[in-house]
Protein backbone atom coordinates (compact mmCIF):
# COMPACT_ATOMS: atom_id res chain seq x y z
CA UNK A 1 0.00 0.00 0.00
CA UNK A 2 2.67 3.11 0.85
CA UNK A 3 4.74 2.42 -2.01
CA UNK A 4 8.19 4.72 -2.03
CA UNK A 5 6.71 7.50 -4.49
CA UNK A 6 3.64 7.78 -2.34
CA UNK A 7 5.08 7.89 0.66
CA UNK A 8 7.74 10.47 -0.71
CA UNK A 9 4.59 12.63 -2.00
CA UNK A 10 2.74 12.55 1.46
CA UNK A 11 5.75 13.45 3.51
CA UNK A 12 6.62 16.27 1.21
CA UNK A 13 3.14 17.43 1.31
CA UNK A 14 2.99 17.15 5.22
CA UNK A 15 6.76 18.89 5.48
CA UNK A 16 5.22 21.64 3.35
CA UNK A 17 2.52 22.40 5.13
CA UNK A 18 4.64 22.78 8.60
CA UNK A 19 6.54 25.63 7.13
CA UNK A 20 3.80 28.37 7.40
CA UNK A 21 2.45 27.49 10.87
CA UNK A 22 6.59 27.70 11.61
CA UNK A 23 6.90 31.36 10.97
CA UNK A 24 3.13 32.24 12.60
CA UNK A 25 4.55 30.23 15.78
CA UNK A 26 7.76 32.13 15.91
CA UNK A 27 5.62 35.40 14.97
CA UNK A 28 3.24 34.47 17.66
CA UNK A 29 6.32 34.26 20.49
CA UNK A 30 6.75 37.89 20.63
CA UNK A 31 4.60 39.06 23.49
CA UNK A 32 3.90 42.64 22.09
CA UNK A 33 0.18 43.20 21.10
CA UNK A 34 -0.36 41.64 17.63
CA UNK A 35 -0.99 44.52 14.96
CA UNK A 36 -2.03 42.76 11.49
CA UNK A 37 -1.20 44.98 9.30
CA UNK A 38 2.49 45.93 11.04
CA UNK A 39 3.39 41.92 10.58
CA UNK A 40 1.68 41.64 7.26
CA UNK A 41 3.75 45.00 5.99
CA UNK A 42 7.38 43.45 7.24
CA UNK A 43 6.56 40.24 5.21
CA UNK A 44 5.65 41.74 2.10
CA UNK A 45 7.29 44.76 1.98
CA UNK A 46 11.51 45.41 1.44
CA UNK A 47 12.98 45.53 4.51
CA UNK A 48 14.35 49.61 4.21
CA UNK A 49 14.54 50.57 6.85
CA UNK A 50 16.55 47.62 8.69
CA UNK A 51 18.80 47.12 5.89
CA UNK A 52 21.67 44.52 6.61
CA UNK A 53 24.54 46.58 5.71
CA UNK A 54 25.03 50.30 3.89
CA UNK A 55 27.84 50.92 1.31
CA UNK A 56 27.08 55.11 0.93
CA UNK A 57 28.60 56.11 -2.57
CA UNK A 58 28.88 59.93 -2.60
CA UNK A 59 27.52 62.62 -0.17
CA UNK A 60 26.20 66.01 -1.48
CA UNK A 61 26.04 68.14 1.48
CA UNK A 62 23.23 66.65 4.13
CA UNK A 63 22.18 64.47 1.16
CA UNK A 64 24.08 60.88 1.06
CA UNK A 65 23.03 57.95 -1.63
CA UNK A 66 24.10 54.53 0.12
CA UNK A 67 23.13 51.16 -1.49
CA UNK A 68 21.35 49.67 1.27
CA UNK A 69 21.82 46.02 1.11
CA UNK A 70 18.02 44.73 1.77
CA UNK A 71 15.36 41.46 1.73
CA UNK A 72 14.90 42.11 -1.90
CA UNK A 73 18.76 42.83 -3.20
CA UNK A 74 20.19 39.33 -1.37
CA UNK A 75 16.95 37.47 -3.05
CA UNK A 76 17.57 39.60 -5.86
CA UNK A 77 21.06 38.40 -6.14
CA UNK A 78 20.26 34.68 -5.49
CA UNK A 79 17.81 35.10 -8.50
CA UNK A 80 20.14 36.40 -11.21
CA UNK A 81 22.84 34.01 -9.87
CA UNK A 82 20.40 31.42 -10.49
CA UNK A 83 19.54 32.18 -13.65
CA UNK A 84 23.14 32.25 -14.82
CA UNK A 85 23.51 29.03 -13.23
CA UNK A 86 20.81 27.54 -15.39
CA UNK A 87 22.01 29.13 -18.47
CA UNK A 88 25.21 28.06 -18.26
CA UNK A 89 24.46 24.24 -16.91
CA UNK A 90 22.71 24.07 -20.55
CA UNK A 91 25.84 25.63 -22.03
CA UNK A 92 27.80 22.99 -20.48
CA UNK A 93 25.12 19.95 -21.34
CA UNK A 94 25.20 21.03 -24.96
CA UNK A 95 28.63 20.90 -25.74
CA UNK A 96 28.68 17.33 -26.33
CA UNK A 97 25.01 17.39 -28.08
CA UNK A 98 25.59 13.79 -28.54
CA UNK A 99 25.22 12.77 -24.72
CA UNK A 100 21.91 11.67 -23.35
CA UNK A 101 20.33 14.01 -21.83
CA UNK A 102 19.31 14.79 -17.90
CA UNK A 103 16.22 15.48 -17.10
CA UNK A 104 16.84 18.51 -15.88
CA UNK A 105 18.73 19.25 -19.21
CA UNK A 106 15.90 18.73 -21.24
CA UNK A 107 13.61 20.73 -19.55
CA UNK A 108 15.59 24.16 -20.26
CA UNK A 109 16.13 22.51 -24.02
CA UNK A 110 12.07 22.21 -23.81
CA UNK A 111 11.19 25.97 -22.56
CA UNK A 112 14.09 27.55 -25.08
CA UNK A 113 11.95 25.77 -27.51
CA UNK A 114 8.93 26.59 -27.11
CA UNK A 115 9.26 29.99 -26.26
CA UNK A 116 11.15 30.33 -29.32
CA UNK A 117 9.37 28.49 -31.40
CA UNK A 118 5.46 29.38 -30.00
CA UNK A 119 5.78 32.61 -28.49
CA UNK A 120 9.09 34.99 -29.79
CA UNK A 121 9.41 34.04 -33.12
CA UNK A 122 5.49 34.60 -34.80
CA UNK A 123 5.18 38.11 -33.02
CA UNK A 124 9.10 39.13 -33.88
CA UNK A 125 9.73 37.86 -37.33
CA UNK A 126 12.69 36.77 -39.00
CA UNK A 127 14.43 40.02 -38.47
CA UNK A 128 13.83 40.20 -34.78
CA UNK A 129 16.35 37.45 -33.64
CA UNK A 130 18.06 39.57 -31.66
CA UNK A 131 15.35 40.13 -29.41
CA UNK A 132 14.97 36.95 -28.37
CA UNK A 133 17.64 36.92 -25.70
CA UNK A 134 16.37 39.94 -24.10
CA UNK A 135 12.45 38.37 -23.92
CA UNK A 136 14.32 35.07 -22.66
CA UNK A 137 15.79 36.86 -20.09
CA UNK A 138 12.98 38.57 -18.94
CA UNK A 139 11.02 35.15 -18.37
CA UNK A 140 13.40 33.43 -16.46
CA UNK A 141 13.99 35.79 -14.51
CA UNK A 142 10.62 36.79 -13.23
CA UNK A 143 9.82 33.28 -13.09
CA UNK A 144 12.30 32.41 -10.81
CA UNK A 145 11.76 35.36 -8.62
CA UNK A 146 7.99 34.25 -8.31
CA UNK A 147 9.41 31.03 -7.71
CA UNK A 148 11.73 31.37 -5.74
CA UNK A 149 9.22 33.86 -3.33
CA UNK A 150 6.60 30.96 -2.83
CA UNK A 151 9.05 29.56 -0.28
CA UNK A 152 8.29 30.50 3.08
CA UNK A 153 11.13 32.24 5.15
CA UNK A 154 12.23 29.71 7.74
CA UNK A 155 13.65 32.21 10.46
CA UNK A 156 13.73 35.81 10.95
CA UNK A 157 17.30 36.71 10.49
CA UNK A 158 18.50 39.97 13.22
CA UNK A 159 20.24 42.19 10.63
CA UNK A 160 24.20 43.55 12.02
CA UNK A 161 23.41 46.11 14.49
CA UNK A 162 19.21 46.50 14.12
CA UNK A 163 17.07 46.31 16.41
CA UNK A 164 14.37 44.58 14.47
CA UNK A 165 14.85 40.84 13.10
CA UNK A 166 14.11 40.70 9.31
CA UNK A 167 12.34 37.29 7.54
CA UNK A 168 14.08 36.73 4.33
CA UNK A 169 11.08 35.92 2.51
CA UNK A 170 8.84 37.49 -0.07
CA UNK A 171 8.63 37.57 -3.54
CA UNK A 172 11.32 39.84 -5.66
CA UNK A 173 8.84 40.63 -7.80
CA UNK A 174 6.42 42.01 -5.29
CA UNK A 175 8.29 45.00 -5.00
CA UNK A 176 7.09 47.68 -7.15
CA UNK A 177 10.50 48.73 -7.69
CA UNK A 178 11.64 45.54 -9.37
CA UNK A 179 8.82 45.48 -11.57
CA UNK A 180 9.32 49.18 -12.46
CA UNK A 181 12.84 48.18 -13.43
CA UNK A 182 11.63 45.57 -15.79
CA UNK A 183 8.93 47.84 -17.51
CA UNK A 184 11.40 50.46 -18.06
CA UNK A 185 13.57 47.93 -19.61
CA UNK A 186 10.65 47.15 -22.18
CA UNK A 187 9.60 50.67 -22.77
CA UNK A 188 13.10 51.71 -23.67
CA UNK A 189 13.87 48.83 -25.90
CA UNK A 190 10.79 48.94 -28.07
CA UNK A 191 10.72 52.62 -28.14
CA UNK A 192 14.47 52.89 -29.10
CA UNK A 193 14.39 50.14 -31.34
CA UNK A 194 11.24 51.10 -33.41
CA UNK A 195 13.14 54.32 -34.00
CA UNK A 196 15.89 52.30 -35.08
CA UNK A 197 13.77 51.21 -37.62
CA UNK A 198 11.79 53.39 -38.82
CA UNK A 199 13.84 56.96 -37.98
CA UNK A 200 13.85 58.70 -34.79
CA UNK A 201 10.48 60.56 -36.36
CA UNK A 202 9.41 58.47 -38.03
CA UNK A 203 8.31 56.06 -35.79
CA UNK A 204 6.18 58.57 -33.83
CA UNK A 205 4.46 60.12 -37.21
CA UNK A 206 3.98 55.93 -37.99
CA UNK A 207 1.96 55.76 -34.95
CA UNK A 208 -1.00 57.32 -36.84
CA UNK A 209 -2.22 54.77 -38.82
CA UNK A 210 -1.83 55.30 -42.64
CA UNK A 211 -4.95 56.99 -44.47
CA UNK A 212 -5.53 59.22 -40.65
CA UNK A 213 -6.63 62.85 -42.25
CA UNK A 214 -4.56 65.59 -41.24
CA UNK A 215 -7.18 66.86 -39.00
CA UNK A 216 -6.69 63.90 -36.84
CA UNK A 217 -2.72 63.60 -36.72
CA UNK A 218 -2.51 65.19 -33.52
CA UNK A 219 -5.54 63.39 -31.93
CA UNK A 220 -4.46 60.07 -33.27
CA UNK A 221 -0.78 60.66 -32.27
CA UNK A 222 -1.52 61.69 -28.42
CA UNK A 223 -3.74 58.53 -28.16
CA UNK A 224 -1.48 56.39 -29.40
CA UNK A 225 1.28 57.95 -26.73
CA UNK A 226 -0.66 57.96 -24.06
CA UNK A 227 -1.53 53.96 -25.21
CA UNK A 228 2.01 53.23 -25.27
CA UNK A 229 2.52 54.32 -21.53
CA UNK A 230 -0.24 52.76 -20.19
CA UNK A 231 0.30 49.32 -21.87
CA UNK A 232 3.94 49.94 -20.17
CA UNK A 233 2.10 50.85 -16.78
CA UNK A 234 -0.17 47.69 -16.95
CA UNK A 235 2.70 45.01 -17.51
CA UNK A 236 4.51 46.48 -14.13
CA UNK A 237 1.07 46.76 -12.65
CA UNK A 238 -0.33 43.72 -13.25
CA UNK A 239 2.91 41.59 -12.61
CA UNK A 240 3.48 43.24 -9.18
CA UNK A 241 -0.08 43.08 -8.22
CA UNK A 242 -0.46 39.48 -8.91
CA UNK A 243 2.50 38.63 -7.11
CA UNK A 244 1.07 40.91 -3.87
CA UNK A 245 -2.02 39.51 -4.45
CA UNK A 246 -1.00 35.80 -3.82
CA UNK A 247 1.36 36.92 -1.22
CA UNK A 248 -1.55 39.04 0.93
CA UNK A 249 -4.13 36.03 0.46
CA UNK A 250 -1.20 33.42 2.14
CA UNK A 251 -0.87 35.79 4.96
CA UNK A 252 -4.35 37.06 5.63
CA UNK A 253 -5.56 33.50 6.12
CA UNK A 254 -2.19 32.67 8.29
CA UNK A 255 -2.66 35.38 10.54
CA UNK A 256 -5.91 34.94 11.05
CA UNK A 257 -5.06 32.19 13.93
CA UNK A 258 -2.98 35.14 15.43
CA UNK A 259 -6.25 37.22 15.26
CA UNK A 260 -8.46 34.46 17.16
CA UNK A 261 -5.75 33.48 19.54
CA UNK A 262 -6.94 29.82 18.69
CA UNK A 263 -5.14 26.56 17.78
CA UNK A 264 -8.06 25.38 16.42
CA UNK A 265 -8.02 27.93 12.96
CA UNK A 266 -4.65 26.22 12.29
CA UNK A 267 -5.45 23.07 10.28
CA UNK A 268 -8.15 24.91 8.42
CA UNK A 269 -6.11 27.85 7.62
CA UNK A 270 -2.95 25.77 6.39
CA UNK A 271 -5.66 23.22 4.24
CA UNK A 272 -7.22 26.62 2.58
CA UNK A 273 -3.38 28.08 2.27
CA UNK A 274 -2.59 24.68 0.59
CA UNK A 275 -5.28 25.55 -2.32
CA UNK A 276 -3.88 28.96 -2.88
CA UNK A 277 -0.18 28.25 -2.77
CA UNK A 278 -1.20 25.68 -5.74
CA UNK A 279 -2.77 28.54 -7.65
CA UNK A 280 -0.22 30.90 -6.78
CA UNK A 281 2.54 28.42 -8.26
CA UNK A 282 0.49 28.11 -11.22
CA UNK A 283 -0.30 32.23 -11.28
CA UNK A 284 3.45 32.76 -11.02
CA UNK A 285 4.36 30.93 -14.04
CA UNK A 286 1.78 32.20 -16.38
CA UNK A 287 2.55 35.78 -14.86
CA UNK A 288 6.11 35.34 -16.37
CA UNK A 289 4.89 33.77 -19.67
CA UNK A 290 2.37 37.11 -19.97
CA UNK A 291 5.46 39.44 -19.30
CA UNK A 292 8.15 37.95 -21.80
CA UNK A 293 5.05 37.83 -24.79
CA UNK A 294 3.75 40.79 -24.23
CA UNK A 295 7.39 42.63 -24.16
CA UNK A 296 8.55 40.47 -27.54
CA UNK A 297 4.54 41.58 -28.89
CA UNK A 298 5.24 45.31 -28.10
CA UNK A 299 8.78 45.21 -29.54
CA UNK A 300 7.51 43.29 -32.48
CA UNK A 301 4.64 45.57 -33.07
CA UNK A 302 7.16 48.87 -32.69
CA UNK A 303 9.56 47.01 -35.66
CA UNK A 304 6.76 46.38 -38.44
CA UNK A 305 5.66 48.52 -40.73
CA UNK A 306 1.68 48.57 -40.38
CA UNK B 1 -21.29 71.35 18.13
CA UNK B 2 -17.62 70.06 17.16
CA UNK B 3 -17.42 67.47 15.29
CA UNK B 4 -13.52 67.30 14.69
CA UNK B 5 -12.82 64.31 16.67
CA UNK B 6 -14.83 61.90 14.67
CA UNK B 7 -13.28 62.88 11.02
CA UNK B 8 -10.62 60.38 11.37
CA UNK B 9 -13.00 57.28 12.84
CA UNK B 10 -15.47 58.95 9.34
CA UNK B 11 -12.30 58.99 7.18
CA UNK B 12 -11.53 55.19 8.16
CA UNK B 13 -15.46 53.66 7.86
CA UNK B 14 -15.77 55.57 3.96
CA UNK B 15 -12.31 53.79 3.50
CA UNK B 16 -13.53 50.79 3.92
CA UNK B 17 -16.82 51.10 2.65
CA UNK B 18 -15.79 52.61 -0.48
CA UNK B 19 -13.06 49.34 -0.74
CA UNK B 20 -14.79 46.40 -0.57
CA UNK B 21 -17.58 47.96 -2.96
CA UNK B 22 -15.00 49.06 -5.20
CA UNK B 23 -13.62 45.20 -4.72
CA UNK B 24 -16.89 43.62 -5.51
CA UNK B 25 -17.29 46.39 -8.70
CA UNK B 26 -13.76 44.71 -10.12
CA UNK B 27 -14.47 40.94 -9.13
CA UNK B 28 -18.02 41.72 -11.19
CA UNK B 29 -16.50 42.99 -14.33
CA UNK B 30 -13.74 39.80 -14.26
CA UNK B 31 -16.20 37.55 -13.39
CA UNK B 32 -17.93 38.48 -16.71
CA UNK B 33 -14.93 38.83 -18.80
CA UNK B 34 -13.44 35.29 -18.05
CA UNK B 35 -17.06 34.18 -18.88
CA UNK B 36 -17.51 35.10 -22.10
CA UNK B 37 -13.96 34.44 -22.80
CA UNK B 38 -14.25 30.83 -21.75
CA UNK B 39 -17.89 31.27 -23.50
CA UNK B 40 -16.13 31.64 -27.17
CA UNK B 41 -12.86 29.50 -26.52
CA UNK B 42 -15.08 26.24 -25.56
CA UNK B 43 -17.83 27.31 -28.79
CA UNK B 44 -14.49 27.41 -30.89
CA UNK B 45 -13.23 24.25 -29.67
CA UNK B 46 -17.11 22.43 -30.09
CA UNK B 47 -16.77 23.83 -34.14
CA UNK B 48 -13.37 22.51 -34.79
CA UNK B 49 -11.57 20.28 -32.27
CA UNK B 50 -8.58 19.89 -33.82
CA UNK B 51 -7.58 23.43 -33.07
CA UNK B 52 -8.44 22.95 -29.39
CA UNK B 53 -4.06 23.93 -28.52
CA UNK B 54 -4.42 27.16 -30.08
CA UNK B 55 -7.69 28.04 -29.01
CA UNK B 56 -6.63 27.36 -25.48
CA UNK B 57 -3.26 29.31 -25.73
CA UNK B 58 -5.60 32.35 -26.47
CA UNK B 59 -8.07 31.34 -23.99
CA UNK B 60 -5.38 31.74 -21.01
CA UNK B 61 -3.62 34.76 -22.67
CA UNK B 62 -6.71 36.60 -22.99
CA UNK B 63 -7.67 35.43 -19.71
CA UNK B 64 -4.43 36.81 -18.26
CA UNK B 65 -5.00 40.14 -19.18
CA UNK B 66 -8.53 40.72 -18.05
CA UNK B 67 -7.26 38.72 -14.92
CA UNK B 68 -4.33 41.38 -14.28
CA UNK B 69 -6.78 44.28 -14.73
CA UNK B 70 -8.87 43.60 -12.61
CA UNK B 71 -5.54 42.30 -9.91
CA UNK B 72 -5.03 46.01 -10.38
CA UNK B 73 -7.80 47.09 -8.65
CA UNK B 74 -7.82 45.10 -6.08
CA UNK B 75 -4.60 45.90 -4.94
CA UNK B 76 -5.62 49.74 -5.20
CA UNK B 77 -8.70 48.66 -3.16
CA UNK B 78 -5.88 46.89 -0.89
CA UNK B 79 -3.93 50.12 -0.82
CA UNK B 80 -7.67 52.63 0.64
CA UNK B 81 -7.92 50.20 3.37
CA UNK B 82 -4.45 50.19 4.63
CA UNK B 83 -3.71 53.51 3.95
Amino acid sequence: MWNSRGARAAVACLALSLFPLAAVHAAAQEQQQFNLSKVLFAEITDSYEHPFARIPLFTIGTFTLAVSITKHFILMTAVGLLVLASMFYLAYKLKDPFRTPTRLQSLFETLLQYMREQVYEPVLGPEGRRFHLLCFTLFLFILYGNLVGMIPPFAPIKPPGESEAVWLGGAVTGNLATTLALGLITFFVFNVSGMRAKGAFGYWRKLAPEGTPGWMLPFTLLLEFVGILSKTLALIMRLFANMIGGHVALLLILLLILKFHSLAVGPIAVIVDLAIMGLELFVAVLQAYIFSFLSALFIGIAQRTH
Amino acid sequence: MDLSPLVPAVMKFAAFIGATIGAGLAVLGVGLGLGRIGAAAAEGISRQPEASGKIQTNMLLAAVLVEGVGIIALVICILAIVM
